[in-house]
């Protein structure tokens, strides 16, 4: 019986969405091109590795080279490989950027839910905050606690982390006090349902949605910060192909040879411009309202 | 100048979807007399705003007329150009729209949009500022507005819900347009101001002599007002006549099950009628007659295409029944479904239910006082805060098995008076006892235990419902919350049974639902836990008169059969009258009286009672079309700040000075009927001489002095 009570699972329920919703962003010309590049970005991730050269071994002699078939992008000051160091590089880039935003959606949306939820001086105290947290540039913030931490991949995602956690607390919050004046969160309490029990299952899934799309805004930024503290020495330290290291070795010799900057900031501008463009394309894709107009649209009742 | 105003023939009307063509409208016909109101009445979904937004040529993108003309004293409106058009509306045509807070700008003064309206429209002509705002208030006091040469400065958030209605009536009626069409004017709004605007807008016809298309869902209203009604059913125009000749002797099944399914004081203790299934989407809509899937009548050749209008005297039916020229077979009509004379109510309902036990649920002086959070001004100046008495003083007692209505206008606290039974308001003061055990105290953690015992369904059917949540999880969500044990919980499709709705519905989510199976499973999620106690806020509101009347014929049901107490909150007058035992009135958080059913509605003692009942739109041929007597006027006060003595004085036309500004007690009239009034006896002896006794700047009195 007890497993009667229970709706029909379909087990492939979660993936066919997922599938209808990457169809729905591929429709949009800006959300194909969003979608060409991620799919790219995660072969370099993954597999890219296995199919270029060694990203630390040196050739001084060929050192600063053009593009030619031995090095495809050139070689940089020590003579390795470009392409090398690139592909490498986005495992650093999103080693940062995803699990620094993951942190900061974590703490945010804790931070969210007990103040939205709670209100009264749980939500003044957490206000205060993340308003003291957001008056900081993010990157003069990460500056200054770097300076303190010291650069390491760890210390970077620590500052990342906190920069953004923030604004998720601010969209959890705010989603949460339009989310809980709803009758049905009244009639789960009329029920007798707990109040970590009303979170879980009828809050926290409806503010899911804009956590997925400021994700999807904040990864690229968390990207170029990433770059920017390694560009200005204090982020992933320099033996490790990180893209602002990239750009920072080529800065200094940009007259004798520019590939390398070039290859750079070119990765680091469509890596930006596909998460960016993906976000945009998620945002529409998921906002009630649009969602809502669209459904109103197919059932074409007056 | 002596052909119809409007008519509409013949008038197709086609959404166009990725999907294809769908008929929104087909074969629409009716003509509207000048100063004639014209009544269109039916469910959602039959096409009423598409009618309305096409006589404008407003339809959607989407929309267009694919057949017939629209002739606006003699000019087609479909051959007119979009400048055109623009010139005849708010000219020629006016609307006045549901929803007067959205209708109206928020941003600019309520005179500015009524002036800026005739500009628009008689920019040329204009005789300077000054005339157009001295027309402005001349029209603003013409619909009731007191005062109208200060307040035409006001902002629209400045006035209440019932004088925002009567500036919206006012704009329309600025320019003198030939026709005014009502789309659900009055829906939002509670009785006593429905009444009054109803009794606007009959004022304004007989002095202005406008004609009107009044659209509305409720059959009371379109009876009270209109000469004459047509009937939408499924985009089509399915019966049409003079009201009383439709209410006597509905001629259509669809108009005969519409009137058999209106809760009323003559159905107590009889079913309502019910509709089976709902008005077809129309993408199915069935090539014959669009009732067909649903009638009771239904036979093979009604599947056939299109059954044309038959014209009988004074009628037009769209109905095979009644075409003796089709294949219809009239003798094999089985008299005992006729929908007009709805079934007894078999195993003695109302017998059953008058089996009514001890004390379940006792109020008393029950206080719900919100302090609204101060602002930071009123904080420094230490000023206490506005209090928001809710309740405020009520007592009350519900016994064990009864049906109990509690009544008022929205703002009078019944729905918090409901919440704070069951916890879900904060008892501020007084005490609620429930089966003897004091459950005012107790935080929200001790109140869980309680909640398997009583619950509640929530106004909104489907707000209510968690959105991302299968309704066969929320169907268990109540017996994993309460931590029942397998055996004892009742299955999904047990449940779904219960309130008549098909297993298969467990997997669907909360907005695949129309609105009466959502109603339906907040109902058994409410039973699930097997309470004794329910209280059901607005149980019948948003759903259509098909859906309501079956979901009341359901609660009542489970009422007799698992012996539920009900609390039953609720605006709506007729409602109580058919299915509650005992009705108690709410004003401004006080109740204002309390009796057996009978007793309130063939002795109404206390004037709020009467003004109600007064007020209250019935489809009662014998009834309708008698003024009424607006017997309470104006709105609501605040419950921020009440007024003294007798809350009601404000509105009342017995109000006296020497008492009324005192406190009334509940009073003993007879056989459980109490009352709080000072002067019930009087009222109920000689209302007319109590009224002469009443003092001239209070109350009602000084309401009509003030006009």
């Amino acid at each position: 019986m007890a497993t009667d009570d229970r709706p029909q699972r379909d087990p492939l329920r979660a993936l066919r969405a997922t599938v209808e919703l990457l169809r729905d962003i591929a429709q949009r010309p800006t959300g194909l091109v969003a979608l060409v590049i991620i799919a790219g970005m995660i072969v370099a991730v993954t597999v890219g590795p296995l199919f270029v050269a060694d990203p630390a071994a040196q050739d001084i002699p060929r050192r600063l080279e053009g593009p030619s078939l031995d090095h495809l992008l050139g070689t940089d000051h020590l003579g390795r490989d470009l392409l090398a160091r690139l592909v490498h590089g986005a495992r650093i880039a999103l080693g940062v950027a995803v699990p620094s935003v993951l942190i900061a959606m974590v703490i945010g949306l804790i931070l969210g839910l007990t103040a939205g939820y709670l209100g009264g001086r749980m939500d003044s105290f957490v206000i205060v905050v993340t308003d003291s947290i957001q008056a900081f540039p993010a990157v003069v913030l990460g500056l200054a606690i770097l300076a303190l931490l010291g650069p390491s991949m760890t210390n970077v995602i620590i500052v990342i982390a906190l920069a953004f956690s923030p604004g998720y607390a601010r969209v959890v919050r705010a989603s949460v006090f339009a989310i809980k004046e709803d009758e049905f969160v009244q009639a789960e309490r009329s029920l007798g349902s707990s109040t970590p029990r009303i979170l879980r299952l009828h809050i926290l899934p409806n503010v899911i949605a804009p956590m997925l799309i400021l994700m999807a805004i904040d990864l690229p930024v968390a990207v170029t910060i990433e770059a920017g503290l390694s560009f200005v020495g204090v982020g992933v330290p320099p033996p490790e192909p990180s893209w602002g290291v990239i750009l920072n070795d080529g800065f200094d010799r940009i007259r004798a040879a520019p590939w390398p900057v070039i290859w750079a900031a070119l990765t680091l501008m469509i890596t930006t411009l596909g998460f960016t463009l993906f976000g945009e394309a998620l945002r529409d894709r998921l906002d009630p309202r649009v969602r809502e107009a669209v459904r109103g649209d197919r059932q074409g009742r007056s | 100048m002596t052909g119809p105003i409007l008519s509409v023939e013949h008038l197709d009307v086609t959404y166009h979807v990725r999907t294809g063509s769908l008929p929104a409208l087909r074969d629409v016909n009716f003509e509207l007399q000048r100063g004639e109101i014209l009544g269109i009445v039916g469910e959602s979904g039959c096409g009423k705003s598409t009618l309305s937004s096409a006589v404008l040529r407003l339809l959607p993108a989407n929309g267009d007329i694919s057949g017939g003309r629209i002739v606006l004293d003699g000019d087609d409106l479909g051959e007119m150009s979009e400048a055109e058009l623009r010139a005849l509306r708010g000219d020629r045509i006016a609307m006045i729209f549901q929803d007067p807070l959205t209708s109206l700008n928020p941003t600019f003064t309520v005179g500015s949009q009524l002036v800026s309206v005739q500009r628009a429209h008689r920019g040329s002509l204009t005789s300077g500022s000054d005339d157009l705002r001295e027309r402005a208030i001349e029209m603003l006091t013409s619909v009731g507005m007191p005062d109208a040469h200060e307040r035409i400065d006001y902002y629209p958030h400045q006035f209440s819900g019932g004088m925002r209605q009567r500036i919206m009536i006012a704009m329309a009626l600025l320019l003198e347009p030939e026709v005014l069409i009502a789309d659900e004017a009055t829906s939002a709004l509670d009785v006593t101001l429905q009444a009054q605007i109803l009794e606007l807008l009959r004022r304004l016809r007989s002095e202005r002599d406008t004609s009107m298309l009044f659209i509305s869902h409720d059959i009371g209203v379109i009876s009270e007002i209109c000469d004459r009604m047509v009937v939408m059913y499924g985009g089509r125009a399915v019966e049409q006549g003079a009201v009383r000749d439709v209410l006597t002797d509905p001629k259509h099944p669809y108009t005969q099950a519409l009137l058999g399914s209106v809760p009323t004081k003559e159905r107590r203790g009889q079913r309502l009628t019910t509709i089976p299934g709902r008005v077809p989407s129309l993408s199915e809509m069935p090539e014959g007659c669009a009732f067909a899937t649903r009638c009771s009548h239904a036979q093979e050749v009604c599947r056939d295409p299109g059954p044309t209008i038959v014209s009988l005297p004074g009628r037009d039916v769209r109905c095979l029944v009644h075409d003796p020229d089709s294949d219809y077979d009239t003798t094999a009509i089985d008299t005992a479904v006729d929908p007009t004379t709805p079934a007894a109510e078999t195993g003695g309902w109302l017998a059953k239910r008058r089996s009514v036990g001890e004390v379940l649920v006792d109020a008393s002086d029950v206080e719900v006082h919100f302090e609204e959070r101060p602002s930071l001004t009123t904080r420094l100046l230490r000023r206490p805060g506005d209090v928001v008495r809710a309740v405020d003083g009520v007592d009350l007692n519900i016994h064990r098995g009864e049906i109990l209505g509690l009544v008022g206008e929205s703002g009078s606290g019944k729905t918090t008076f409901g919440k704070a039974l069951l916890g879900l308001a904060p008892v501020t003061g007084g005490r609620v006892t429930y089966d003897g055990e004091d459950i005012s105290g107790l935080d929200q953690r001790q109140f869980r235990g309680m909640r398997r015992r009583m619950q509640m369904i929530f106004q909104d059917a489907h707000a209510s419902l968690s959105p991302r949540r299968r309704i066969g999880q929320l169907l268990t969500d109540p017996y994993i919350v309460h931590d029942v044990p397998h055996q004892d919980r009742i299955p999904v499709p047990e449940l779904l049974e219960m309130v008549q709705l098909a297993p298969e519905q467990a997997s669907k989510y909360p907005h695949e639902l129309s609105g009466g199976q959502a109603r339906r499973v907040n109902i058994a999620r409410a039973l699930a836990l097997r309470p004794e106690f329910i209280v059901a806020d607005e149980p019948s509101a948003g759903l259509d008169v098909s859906a309501a009347a079956s979901v009341l014929n359901l609660m009542k049901d489970l009422a007799g059969e698992l012996g539920l107490t009900y609390l039953i909150v609720t605006h709506d007058l007729n409602l109580v009258a058919y299915i509650a035992d005992r009705i108690a009135l709410m004003y401004l958080g006080r109740l204002t009286a309390v009796g057996p059913t009978e007793r309130i509605f063939d002795h109404p003692a206390h004037p709020y009672t009467q003004g109600l009942m007064d007020a209250v739109a019935t489809p009662d041929p014998g009834r309708s079309q008698t003024p009424h007597r607006l017997l309470v006027p104006g709105e609501i006060p605040s419950p921020k700040n009440p007024p003294a003595g007798c809350r009601f004085h404000t509105r009342c036309r017995f109000a006296r000075r020497d008492s009324c500004l005192e406190e009334p007690h509940l009073d003993h009239v007879d056989d459980g009927h109490m009352v709080a009034c000072h002067h019930w006896r009087e009222i109920l002896e000689d209302p007319d001489a109590a009224e002469r006794a009443a003092s001239p700047d209070l109350g009602y009195a000084a309401e009509e002095s003030g006009r």
